[in-house]
């Protein structure tokens, strides 16, 4: 089963425990930004944030941030209004909080 | 003449040029194989555009509208001439999946790509066209809507033509250049065979981040005239609503046909307000949350999923959260799941909230 965890419009969904091979990493990585607030969703630890939109498919337009591959140690999410989240290393795939709008539907981004 | 930014002429409005829009609009009537008009005349917004046009009439016998012809034409022309001159090999090197689309439509698909826009736009002239072609008589009244061309598709055909004309530097693509000049002063233009109305672009228009009629605290767009719209992401609310809140009660909202202007409202409102006051709400729980949902109408439904943060407050309270859902969804857990674009199922094996 896949291991899911949220921090507030953002969500987490581990695809798999084995990071990916990449050799560039960052020790801080930001990965969504409020509009209204400022306020943002960083992961610090070691880390490899990537896109690649064929591996969103299955995931509705607007929604999907980015895949985050975390190394060797685990990874914690920081945001300014929410508890802090523990990544266990592996691939995670990103995606944001959506809701309805007037017109149609639309991604939140507090 | 200096380049247009034809996006942010759309956007913002108000940085028109300023000059005698009467030639410009002979020779786009010239350009699109027509008889230029006797009488142009400028009005202060679409809104006085399409009062002057019912009320003068009969006396002006304007003749029919030339919208279709105007914009029609001077593509079709352009298209057949790019065909004739360049070949399918051109649009090949435009780009390869275009190419095996029929011609006409491949080079209409490089207009769509380039002026992202313009597809609804040809698919419009195509209507327009019929319409056209199937009138009689000499001069019908017909809806402004059908006989408009509005300052957006006036934007994406002068960016479709600039693009052709100047960026792949197809000559044909000079017959627009009327028409190009004419979108950098006018906003919309209301034109019929004998007379031809336009106004300016809008003093000011305030957008969102998504680029739709926004303003939360005043009009979202103002004409030269004083004419003021309000909209709430895109969609045109009353004046009231903006300027007073406070007046949106749930009764005129579940009286409103419109589900669209109903949504807008309840947002302004604050779907925890709507709940607190509307009549006669569903309610569901479970575990991951409270699923509220009101029946309008017997076509019009609303709903949104109430949900606990994860996290605390400073003082140690869980803040709650309305977010609005599709009406058809059945659970709290449905509901929730859908905001992150998920199943119920995949949402279960959520680990941790904060």
């Amino acid at each position: 089963m896949i291991t899911i965890l949220a921090q507030g419009d953002i969500l987490f969904e581990c695809l798999s425990p084995f990071p990916s091979a990449s050799r560039h990493s960052r020790t801080e990585q930001l990965v969504a930004e409020g509009e209204l607030t400022g306020h943002s969703h960083r992961v610090r630890g070691l880390v490899n944030f990537f896109r690649d939109d064929g591996l969103a498919r299955d995931i509705p337009n607007d929604l999907y941030v980015g895949h985050l591959s975390v190394k060797r140690t685990k990874a914690e999410v920081l945001h300014e209004e929410h508890l802090p989240l523990t990544l266990q290393p592996g691939v995670w795939r990103i995606r944001r909080q959506r809701q309805m709008d007037p017109q149609d539907v639309a991604a939140i981004a507090d | 003449m200096p380049k247009v930014n034809w996006a942010s002429l759309r956007q913002s409005g108000g940085s028109y040029a300023k000059g005698d829009v009467t030639p410009l609009v002979r020779e786009v009537y010239r350009a699109a194989g027509l008889s230029p008009p006797a009488i142009v005349l400028e009005t202060g917004s679409p809104l006085a555009m399409e009062r002057h046009r019912k009320s003068q009439w009969f006396t002006l016998t304007p003749g029919r509208p030339v919208r279709s012809p105007i914009l029609r034409n001077l593509f079709k022309g352009i298209v057949q001439k790019l065909i004739a001159e360049q070949g399918p090999t051109t649009v090949m090197a435009l780009d390869p999946p275009v190419a095996l689309m029929p011609s006409e439509v491949a080079v209409e698909t490089v207009l769509v790509q380039r002026a992202s826009n313009i597809l609804w736009t040809i698919g419009d002239y195509a209507r327009g066209v019929r319409s056209w072609a199937s009138g009689r008589g000499p001069s019908v009244y017909l809806p402004y809507e059908t006989c408009c061309i509005p300052q957006g598709e006036l934007c994406h055909a002068a960016e479709a033509l600039e693009y052709l004309r100047d960026d792949l530097e197809f000559r044909p693509a000079r017959e627009g250049t009327p028409l190009v000049n004419l979108a950098s002063q006018v906003g919309w233009l209301l034109p019929h065979e004998t007379a031809c109305w336009f106004c300016r672009g809008p003093s000011s228009r305030v957008l969102d981040e998504r680029g739709r009629l926004h303003n939360p605290s005043g009009p979202a767009i103002t004409f030269e005239d004083g004419l003021s719209i309000y909209a709430w992401k895109g969609v045109i609310v009353p004046e009231w609503a903006i300027r007073d809140p406070e007046m949106i009660t749930a009764r005129f909202i579940e009286r409103q046909p419109n589900p669209q202007l109903a949504r807008a409202l309840i947002d302004i409102m604050t779907p925890e307000v709507f709940i607190r006051k509307a009549d006669g709400l569903e309610r569901t729980q479970d575990e991951w949350g409270v699923l509220w949902r009101k029946r309008m109408s017997e076509t019009m439904s609303w709903s949104a999923v109430e949900v606990v943060n994860g996290s605390p407050e400073a003082d140690g309270r869980h803040k709650l959260y309305f977010l609005q859902v599709p009406p058809e969804l059945e659970s709290p857990l449905e509901a929730v799941a859908w905001t992150y674009g998920m199943t119920g199922e995949q949402y279960k094996s959520l680990g941790a909230r904060t």
